[in-house]
C-alpha cells in the first residue's frame, strides 16, 4: 500500500467519527434546528438590528477618526494656531497642556476595556442628570474609545509623510494649517487607509457590546429571540452570518479603497478577469504542433 | 560684463552652457528648438519686475552676527553677510560648514539663537515689541516666506498633485489669485522652464531634472523678491544638471537676487557676482569668483578648492 493508503487507514476511524458528529449536529436529529435559523435569518427585527449596527459603526468610526485626528495634532509639537499678535502667544501657551491632555486621554481609553467604558457611561451619566438613549450612549462610548486608537494610527500616517513636504509648503508661504490640510494630510491618508479599514472591521463587531446597555442592535435582537425561543445556537448562528456578511463586504470595499488611493497614478493597468484573479488560473497558450 | 574664465573641466562647460541637452539626456536637434525655453522677450519672463524692485537702496538680505546651535553644537558662529538687490551670491564649502543651515535661517525654516537677519529691510522671524525681541506670529512669518522662494535639494514636489497643480497651489491658497489667472501664469512658467507638455503629469512620471524645474517654476509662481537654492542640482544625474543650471542662469540674467549653495564651481564662475566660502560656521573668505577660484588667500579655501577643482 502506498503512503496515502497508510494515512487513511490510520485516521479512518477518526474521520468517520467526525463525519457522524457533523451529520448529527447539522441535521434535525441534533441540537441545531435549521428551520429556526432559516426563519430568523431575514426576520424584520433582525434586519433592523443589522441596519442599526451598520449605522452605529459608521457614525462611531467617523467621529472616532475625527477625535483621533485632533489628538494626533495636539501631540504634534509643530501644532500652532495661526493668529495675529497678541493671540499667538496665548495659543502657544496651550501647546503643552494640549499635549498632556492628549496623552492622558489616550492612556485612559486604551487602558480600560470597551465593555467597562460603555457600562460606566450608561450608569454614571444619569447621576449628572444627563439621560441619553442607548444608541447615543453607545455612540459616545464607541467614539471616545475609537478616538484613542485612531490617534496613534493618524500620528503614524502623518509622520510617514516626508518632512520636506511641510518645509516646501511653508517656504511657499503656507501656514501650518494650510500645509496640513492641503499637503500633508492627503498624503498621510494613503498610509492610514489599511489600519483604518481594520479598525472599522473591529468597530462593526464591537457594536455587539452595546447589547449590555439595552441597545437592540444585531446581537441584542438575536439574544432577545434566543431567550424567547429557547434557541440560542440557532439565533447566534444567524447573528454570525450577518456579521460575516458585513465584514466580508467591508473587506472588499477596503481593497477597492486601497487601490483607488494607490501611490502610482499612472495609466490604469489592464487586469485579468475576476475569476482569473481569484483562482490564479491562467489560460495556457495552445501548444505548438 | 566681467571676463569669463575658461571653465576648468570640459564636462562642466558642456553641462551648463549647452542648450543641447534635452530633458531625457539625449542631444537636441533643430526640430526641438520650439520645445526649448524661448529666448527672453520683454513681455514674458520668469521674474516679475514689481516683485524685485521693493525698497531701493536697502540691501535685499542683511545678516548680522547670526549664531545658531543645534542642541550643544554651534553650527553658525557669527555669520554676517550683505546681499544687494539683483546680486547673485554663491556659497561654497565643505559639508557641515553651515551653509545650508544659514540659507534656511534666511526664511526662518530654522530659528536663530542670536543675531539678526533682514530681508528687504524687514526683520525675519522676530519682531520688536516694547524693546524686546520676541518670535513673530506664524501668520507674519508665512507672509514673509511668501516673498522668498526656495528650491530644495530633494525637489519636495507634492506627489498627489500634477505639475500644473503644484505650481498653482501656493498662489491660489496663499495669495488668493483667481484660479484661471494662476493657471495661465503657471502654464507660462512651465513653458519658460521647458515643461509645457508635462503640465498634467504627476511628479513620479517626471525625471529628476524635470521635477527640479517644476520646483523652480513653483517657487517663481509666488513672484518672490529673493530666490534661495539649497544644492539644487546635488541630487541629479550629471546629464540632468545642465537643464536645471540653464534655468538658474536665465533667472540670474533677468535680475533675480539669488543665494545659491552649490558644488557646481563652473556655475559659480559663470553666474556669481560674489562667492562666499564657509567652513565650520564661519565665513572664511568672500570675493569675486575670479579672485576666490584663482587666488584664494585662506589656506582652508585653497585645500577645499584643490579637492573640488
Amino acid at each position: 500500500m502506498d503512503f496515502f493508503q497508510h494515512i487513511w487507514n490510520f485516521f479512518a476511524p477518526f474521520f468517520t467519527q467526525i463525519w457522524d458528529f457533523l451529520v448529527y449536529i447539522f441535521t434535525l436529529h441534533g441540537n441545531f434546528d435549521w428551520r429556526i435559523a432559516g426563519k430568523y435569518l431575514f426576520n424584520p427585527y433582525i434586519l433592523q438590528g443589522v441596519w442599526l449596527t451598520l449605522r452605529l459603526a459608521i457614525l462611531a468610526q467617523a467621529t472616532g477618526t475625527l477625535i483621533g485626528l485632533f489628538l494626533a495634532l495636539f501631540k504634534d509639537p509643530r501644532f500652532v494656531i495661526t493668529a495675529a499678535p497678541p493671540f499667538d502667544r496665548i495659543f502657544k501657551g496651550l501647546l503643552l497642556p494640549l499635549r498632556l491632555f492628549a496623552d492622558f486621554y489616550i492612556w485612559l481609553f486604551r487602558g480600560t476595556p470597551l465593555l467597562v467604558q460603555l457600562i460606566i457611561i450608561f450608569n454614571v451619566l444619569p447621576f449628572f442628570y444627563i439621560t441619553l438613549d442607548p444608541f447615543t450612549t453607545a455612540f459616545l462610548g464607541l467614539s471616545l474609545n475609537e478616538g484613542a486608537y485612531m490617534a496613534e494610527i493618524i500620528r503614524a500616517g502623518i509622520s510617514s509623510v516626508d518632512s520636506g513636504q511641510m518645509e516646501a509648503a511653508k517656504s511657499l508661504g503656507m501656514t501650518y494649517g494650510q500645509a496640513m490640510r492641503r499637503i500633508v494630510l492627503p498624503q498621510a491618508f494613503r498610509v492610514i487607509i489599511p489600519p483604518l479599514g481594520n479598525e472599522f472591521n473591529s468597530m462593526m463587531k464591537n457594536t455587539s457590546l452595546a447589547s449590555v446597555i439595552a441597545l437592540l442592535e444585531l446581537f441584542g435582537t438575536a439574544e432577545q429571540f434566543a431567550a424567547s425561543q429557547f434557541a440560542e445556537l440557532e439565533l447566534y448562528f444567524v447573528a454570525c452570518v450577518w456579521y460575516l456578511a458585513l465584514t466580508t463586504i467591508w473587506g472588499q470595499v477596503q481593497k477597492w479603497l486601497e487601490r483607488a488611493f494607490s501611490a502610482s497614478k499612472q495609466v490604469k493597468m489592464m487586469q485579468p478577469p475576476w475569476w482569473q484573479r481569484m483562482t490564479g488560473i491562467r489560460s495556457r497558450p495552445a501548444v505548438a504542433a | 560684463m566681467e571676463d569669463r574664465t575658461i571653465p576648468s573641466t570640459t564636462s562642466e562647460a558642456q553641462r551648463y552652457a549647452s542648450a543641447d541637452v534635452r530633458s531625457d539626456g539625449s542631444n537636441a536637434t533643430q526640430a526641438d528648438a520650439t520645445s526649448q525655453a524661448l529666448p527672453i522677450t520683454e513681455d514674458t519672463s520668469l521674474v516679475s519686475l514689481e516683485a524685485i524692485s521693493g525698497h531701493p537702496g536697502v540691501p535685499m538680505v542683511q545678516a548680522e552676527e547670526v549664531h545658531k546651535r543645534f542642541g550643544n553644537t554651534e553650527v553658525l558662529r557669527g555669520v554676517s553677510m550683505t546681499v544687494q538687490r539683483g546680486e547673485k551670491i554663491v556659497i561654497i564649502g565643505p559639508s557641515g560648514s553651515g551653509k545650508t543651515t544659514f540659507l534656511r535661517c534666511i526664511n526662518h525654516l530654522e530659528k536663530i539663537q542670536s543675531g539678526r537677519i533682514y530681508v528687504d529691510g524687514q526683520l525675519v522671524g522676530y519682531r520688536e515689541e516694547k524693546g524686546k525681541i520676541i518670535e513673530d506670529s506664524e501668520r507674519n512669518i508665512a507672509r514673509m516666506r511668501a516673498q522668498i522662494g526656495m528650491v530644495f535639494q530633494r525637489f519636495n514636489l507634492f506627489p498627489h498633485l500634477t505639475a500644473l497643480e503644484n505650481v498653482i497651489e501656493a498662489p491660489t491658497r496663499v495669495l488668493r489669485v483667481p484660479k484661471a489667472q494662476a493657471i495661465a501664469r503657471a502654464r507660462e512658467l512651465l513653458h519658460k522652464v521647458g515643461l509645457a507638455e508635462k503640465a498634467n503629469n504627476y511628479p513620479n512620471a517626471l525625471s529628476g531634472g524635470q521635477q527640479q524645474r517644476v520646483a523652480i517654476a513653483r517657487a517663481l509662481a509666488m513672484n518672490p523678491k529673493l530666490m534661495l537654492f539649497d544644492e539644487a542640482t546635488s541630487a541629479l544625474d550629471p546629464e540632468l544638471v545642465g537643464e536645471v543650471l540653464k534655468v538658474m542662469r536665465q533667472l540670474a540674467e533677468e535680475g533675480m537676487t539669488m543665494i545659491v549653495v552649490t558644488h557646481e564651481m563652473g556655475f559659480a564662475r559663470e553666474v556669481a557676482d560674489r562667492v562666499i566660502f564657509m567652513d565650520q560656521g564661519c565665513i572664511l573668505e568672500e570675493g569675486r569668483p575670479n579672485d576666490i577660484f584663482n587666488n584664494p588667500s585662506h589656506e582652508r579655501t585653497q585645500s577645499f578648492l584643490s579637492l573640488i577643482l
